[in-house]
């Protein structure tokens, strides 16, 4: 008796699903993706907020930033400047004449009051928030925005 | 006679190859995964200057009715708040009774010790925005840190 061998099957992979799959996530990632003009942004933890409001910031009329970190322990010198505008930290004392510099600056190109938004980490105080935003309006810059992260429920409290 | 292939006459068959367009595609995915970053949504409260200087909109002669919120953090709970003489239990109950208070010119200041976070006073600005205030604000820095600060009292319903 003959035993006939079994012809070895040809087994194909069908790449086609995977092709599919790939470019699903290229078009996800390509649509998702903003490439915005890279700005010194200091990492900050922005408080929470449900109310806050989007879109206030126009891009034609960029506001000029400062940053509040709060201090950490050990870093003194931080804590001493806790300002930062264009990834630089700034004292109070050296933030009041840059503001007022800033703001004439920015009255020369648009012929517009300059107008401030404060990024201020959640941990950072009451005092240093005041103290910027008097700084503001010692250099008659009048229209403030505090920066906070949109989220659906601030966590912690209730 | 000649015989004509149809084999050869129906065109030669040419196989697309399609491995370097799945090595570019691989190579954008990449890209792009390497180069997105995440990053938390941002939003901005368009508040006034503090009540002790000029300001837009609303100043301290037109606002006929400055609500003071007093907030003060507490280790490990819920922060205090107080709204003239009524302590308040949570953020909710302070939009409610916010909500309660508006008029047409109010002005919510939000007061506190000086080393109350900026979270618990965000918190309170977004009850002040949940009760439809339509302005809003920090108090003024004092020159006495050590002062526990005036809280203008209202007379409640």
């Amino acid at each position: 008796m003959m035993l006939k061998r079994a012809k070895a099957k040809k087994t194909e992979m069908d790449m086609t699903p995977m092709i599919d799959c790939v470019f699903l996530l290229l078009i996800f990632f390509l649509v998702a993706t903003q490439i915005k003009e890279s700005q010194a942004r200091v990492r900050l933890a922005l408080p929470e907020s449900t109310e806050a409001l989007l879109d206030l910031v126009k891009k034609e009329k960029l506001p000029i930033t400062i940053n509040i970190v709060p201090k950490e322990p050990g870093e003194e010198g931080i804590g001493l400047k806790p300002y930062w505008v264009l990834g630089v930290p700034h004292s109070l004392e050296e933030l009041r004449p840059l503001l007022r510099l800033k703001a004439q600056q920015m009255f020369e190109v648009n012929q517009e009051a300059a107008s401030v938004r404060i990024r201020a980490d959640r941990a950072s105080t009451l005092r240093q928030l005041q103290m910027a935003l008097k700084a503001c309006q010692n250099a008659k810059i009048l229209h403030v925005l505090i920066a906070a992260e949109k989220v659906r429920q601030v966590r912690g409290y209730r | 006679m000649m015989m004509l292939n149809r084999k050869a006459c129906s065109g030669s068959r040419h196989k697309m190859q399609f491995v370097p367009m799945v090595d570019c595609v691989f190579l954008l995915l990449v890209f792009f995964l390497v180069a997105a970053q995440v990053r938390p949504i941002e939003a901005d409260y368009d508040t006034n200057m503090p009540t002790d200087g000029p300001g837009p909109n609303v100043n301290n002669e037109e606002a006929k009715e400055p609500i003071t919120v007093w907030v003060e953090d507490v280790q490990g709970g819920q922060p205090w708040i107080r709204l003239g003489d009524n302590t308040l239990p949570s953020f909710e109950a302070l939009a409610q009774a916010l909500t309660d208070l508006r008029g047409e010119n109010s002005l919510v200041v939000v007061d506190g010790p000086p080393q109350v976070t900026v979270q618990t006073i965000a918190m309170a600005l977004d009850a002040a925005r949940k009760a439809d205030i339509p302005a809003m604000t920090v108090s003024a820095p004092r020159t006495n840190t050590t002062e526990t600060g005036r809280v203008r009292l209202i007379d409640l319903p």
